[in-house]
């Protein structure tokens, strides 16, 4: 017998195989449309959602495809022409391309190592206050520049570390040198991740005061009975429980990585310092919104998320390794 | 301007001549037959729709003009310039001509759509927050041509956005008939490509003796540079342009002083010639304590004030040395200014904190009198901060007084040859327009269009109605000048007003008239600095509106956009370090890392003006 021949026996029997299970999954659907019959308000509650991710996140994918056009507007998605991987080799190929995804990757660490555990330690901080209502105004305070606009926020900076800025004369007092700190590469990266801080500690708080709120009062009264101290506690109660929060935050952050803030970076930047602060996003910006080159853009921004995907794979992976907590 | 009067005695002279003579057939020798044969046998050596025609093979010139309007027929073209008399680069003529018969007969029961984003000047107009449909100048356009006219498009100035709203536009199934928008440069590819994507059509079936845009079609008769510059290379038209065929529109920014406090210091505005000049005025004012004697709104003000001092411009210009295209950024001439801006910047006569450098900083210090030289416009700025200043004689001194200066020179005896100036075809304004693919009606647009081209279309478009928005002219010492009426000149905001009644301070497809720069400007300061500027020869420096290929477009896109990062870099850096910067060997870097990509993008832009030149 030929490779590649089914035998004829071995053919009627997975036929038959294959109508017994159809009529399994036959029963299996009957079975499951009376159960989504009989919780028919839940689903219909579900059906916008499913619309709303149809509509606004898995449709747009479509046009994924200008990534390997030479895409003209007028001509639309089926008129232009292809490319194939064109606009990918040029990008790789280009003179900013290792530069920008050094600083990319720079700026996305240095917030992520010394902004993520900030919150964190805002919200056990919180958590410690004896006044419900002192905790209250801290929290008010804190959460409060989240909701300043970004364009805001960003003049604000301006004028902190602008040549007369309060922030700039009170660094002049440790021996600096004067002018705008904004046009100084040293600076770029410490003011981002500050000022990252300033803006969303607070607000990022909120997911953590949530969590800790749900851990068993009895466990402290036990820590308490073991003769643990507050601090003792929190390193051996609090924060295990909120282990698998802080876990989840964290992957979901990875996969932020490639996609640091290019808002708040175009609104600070300035050719003096292009060298730190130039990131992939700005530079898609530039070309793609300034210079209309949509398909270039669309490619970067697609390598973009390519890596990023990959990169909460890995760490979702590495989480359900070693801690067991995991998104999916 | 003398020469609008005499010509509008000479047209309609000709005029009545030519109506009686219709008549009587053609046997006068003085302007009948023989004079229009010989116009007509001249612009068909510059007029392509000859050849266009030809091209296309289908329609026939005479056949469409006819068809549409019978109101034009040879025995009525006026007789053609002389050569003298003809208009040349920034002094063009004003239209004379009055082919097509208003109200249109075609146009009766047709609505067209007209695209065109909404000027800020008409967003501010409590009437016409969204649209420019309830204007003044859009309804009585409507009324005299007797074309129903629907406005669309973005109520917004944004340059992105309204980029955005045009691309978006652009992918409707179906187009609006008329499109206002930057053909040579902002769309991909220019006119050709827009053209070959079903965007535009070709004009030259319009734009012609006997068509319904006849008026346009003399003016660009009369006017044989503008005639060169608004067609593709092939040859096609594909627009009306927007067109600021004036000197004294030409340059409406440029230095601003503070005339008193240079007097305190014993300089008059015309002791400054050169860098030297300005660096020793500047240095008596600053022991006057002026704080910054000259201050910057934006690193490009600075590059348009003082680029061409060192002989260059700030992008791609044409040297009047060889007459071939450069690269402004990565000519010498470039670091040579940034190392004099870097002197002036040490010695404390600009601010040397360079991320201050912003409009409000730059406002302030000049009302208070901590900076006295500024580039900027004679509208927003210098009118504006002296009628400001005038108001409160207490808080900003009795002799508060700005006035204009010439651009500085390198060394003595240079010309001004690199600063300030435009192009009569007004590119970079998203201002003109195009009959659309998808225009049922092209004759009847056509028309439409062509009446702001017209005699009689001119100060309607431009002023608005006579008697309501301005009550003739006048002849003032800088030109002639729009006597604008009460209802503009008293109103809160005189601009937006002005935007109402009529369309001379914005862009859009019509002929700018310098009358309104004259009747709007307030202070004879303005009128004065707008002048002397205009006597500069520039314009021949500046980078004609050619078209690239889109294959051109395109590489020529993507060198761009590492060329302006390398280039913003390099001027940031030596700017942000100015104190111990090591200028020679940032340029050494910068060049070595752009010279190939400007290299060619010179290349393409060389070939692009000498298919230009050969137009």
């Amino acid at each position: 017998m030929k490779r590649g021949e089914v035998s004829a026996p071995a053919m009627a029997k997975s036929k038959e195989a294959f109508s017994v299970r159809l009529q399994r999954i036959g029963k299996l659907i009957l079975k499951n449309m009376k159960l989504i019959w009989k919780n028919k308000a839940v689903y219909l509650m579900l059906v916008p959602v499913i619309v709303y991710y149809i509509l606004f996140h898995y449709k747009p994918m479509y046009g994924i495809i200008i990534a390997f056009q030479d895409f003209n507007p007028r001509r639309g998605v089926a008129g232009s022409d292809w490319v194939g991987f064109q606009h990918f080799i040029d990008f790789f190929t280009g003179d900013y391309f290792g530069r920008l995804l050094l600083n990319t990757l720079r700026l996305s660490f240095a917030t992520l190592i010394f902004g993520f555990p900030i919150p964190i330690i805002l919200a056990l901080l919180i958590n410690e206050l004896r006044s419900k209502k002192f905790s209250k105004i801290v929290q008010s305070i804190t959460y409060m520049p989240h909701f300043v606009s970004m364009v805001v926020l960003c003049a604000m900076i301006r004028q902190f570390v602008g040549a007369n800025g309060f922030i700039t004369n009170f660094m002049t007092m440790f021996g600096y040198e004067g002018g705008s700190m904004l046009t100084k590469s040293q600076y770029w990266i410490p003011i981002y991740v500050l000022s990252n801080i300033w803006q969303g500690a607070g607000w990022g708080s909120i997911v953590y005061l949530a969590a800790l709120t749900g851990i068993d009062s009895e466990l402290y009264d036990a820590a308490k009975v073991d003769g643990a101290n507050r601090w003792k506690q929190t390193l051996h109660v609090t924060i295990p429980c909120i282990l698998p929060t802080i876990i989840i935050m964290l992957i979901m952050r990875v996969g932020q990585i490639m996609g640091v803030g290019y808002e708040k970076t175009i609104l600070l930047y300035d050719g003096a310092i292009y060298d730190v602060a130039d990131i992939i996003s700005t530079y898609v910006y530039r070309r793609g919104l300034l210079d209309r080159q949509y398909s270039f853009s669309t490619a970067v921004g697609l390598f973009n998320s390519v890596v990023n995907f990959i990169l909460v794979i890995i760490a979702n992976k590495i989480s359900k390794k070693t801690t067991e907590t995991s998104l999916w | 301007m003398k020469k609008r009067k005499v010509l509008s005695v000479v047209t309609s002279a000709a005029l009545v001549a030519a109506m009686l003579l219709t008549g009587c057939g053609n046997n006068d020798g003085n302007n009948g037959s023989s004079a229009n044969n010989s116009n007509a046998s001249n612009s068909g050596a510059d007029n392509s729709s000859e050849n266009s025609s030809a091209n296309n093979g289908s329609s026939d010139n005479s056949g469409t003009g006819g068809a549409s309007n019978d109101n034009n027929s040879d025995a009525t073209l006026l007789p053609a310039l002389s050569e003298s008399e003809q208009g040349k680069p920034g002094a063009l003529t004003t239209p004379r001509s009055n082919y097509v018969q208003y109200p249109y007969a075609d146009g009766e029961g047709i609505t067209l759509t007209y695209w065109m984003s909404v000027p800020s000047n008409i967003m501010n107009h409590p009437d016409t927050p969204d649209s420019v449909q309830m204007t003044e100048w859009a309804k009585r356009w409507q009324e005299l041509t007797g074309i129903t006219i629907e406005f669309v498009g973005p109520a917004t100035n944004k340059s992105d956005e309204v980029t955005q709203q045009f691309n978006l536009m652009t992918t409707n199934q179906t187009l609006p008939d008329i499109i206002e928008w930057e053909w040579t440069s902002g769309y991909a590819g220019g006119p050709s490509q827009a053209e070959a994507d079903g965007l535009l059509i070709w004009l030259d079936d319009y734009i012609t003796a006997d068509g319904p845009a006849a008026d346009l079609w003399q003016y660009l008769q009369d006017n044989p540079c503008l005639d060169t510059a608004v067609k593709t290379d092939d040859g096609h038209y594909y627009t009306f342009p927007f067109t600021r065929g004036n000197r004294l529109l030409g340059t409406t920014s440029g230095p601003i002083m503070r005339g008193d406090l240079l007097e305190a210091a014993g300089y008059k505005t015309t002791d400054l010639v050169t860098v030297e000049d300005w660096t020793a005025a500047m240095t008596k004012m600053k022991e006057n304590n002026v704080k910054y004697p000259l201050s910057f709104e934006s690193v490009s003000y600075m590059e348009n004030l003082l680029s061409g001092t060192f002989g260059v411009r700030a992008a791609m210009y044409v040297s009047a040395e060889d007459g071939k295209v450069h690269f402004g950024k990565a000519e010498e001439g470039y670091k040579n200014m940034l190392a004099q801006v870097v002197e002036w910047m040490k010695a404390d006569l600009v601010n040397p904190s360079y991320g201050d450098w912003t409009p409000a900083n730059t406002k302030a210090d000049i009302m208070n009198g901590d900076s006295a030289i500024v580039y900027g416009a004679l509208g927003s700025r210098m009118g504006s901060w002296n009628t400001a200043a005038w108001a409160e004689p207490d808080t900003y001194g009795k002799d508060f007084e700005l006035v204009g200066a010439q651009f500085p020179v390198e060394k003595s005896g240079q010309k001004v040859q690199y600063s300030g100036g435009s192009t009569d075809y007004a590119t970079g304004s998203k201002a003109h327009a195009a009959i659309s693919a998808d225009c049922k009606y092209p004759e009847v647009a056509a028309a439409f269009l062509n009446f702001c081209y017209s005699q009689q279309g001119h100060n309607e478009i431009n002023f608005g109605q006579e008697g309501v928005a301005y009550n003739g002219f006048e002849e003032t010492p800088y030109g002639t000048a729009c006597k604008y009426s009460d209802t503009i000149m008293n109103a809160d905001n005189i601009a937006v007003e002005m935007a109402h009644h009529g369309r001379a301070n914005m862009s859009g497809a019509f002929i700018q008239d310098p009358g309104y720069i004259l009747g709007y400007y307030a202070t004879d300061q303005q009128k004065a600095a707008v002048s002397l500027w205009a006597e500069n020869e520039v314009s021949g420096t500046i980078m004609p509106p050619v078209t690239m290929t889109p294959d051109e477009a395109k590489e020529y896109s993507s060198l761009n956009g590492d060329v302006t990062t390398a280039s913003d870099e390099f001027r940031g850096r030596v700017l942000a370090g100015y104190a111990d910067i090591d200028i020679d060997a940032e340029w050494e870097t910068y060049l070595n890392k752009v010279k190939d990509s400007v290299a060619r993008m010179v290349e393409i832009q060389q070939a692009a003006l000498d298919r230009y030149n050969a137009r």
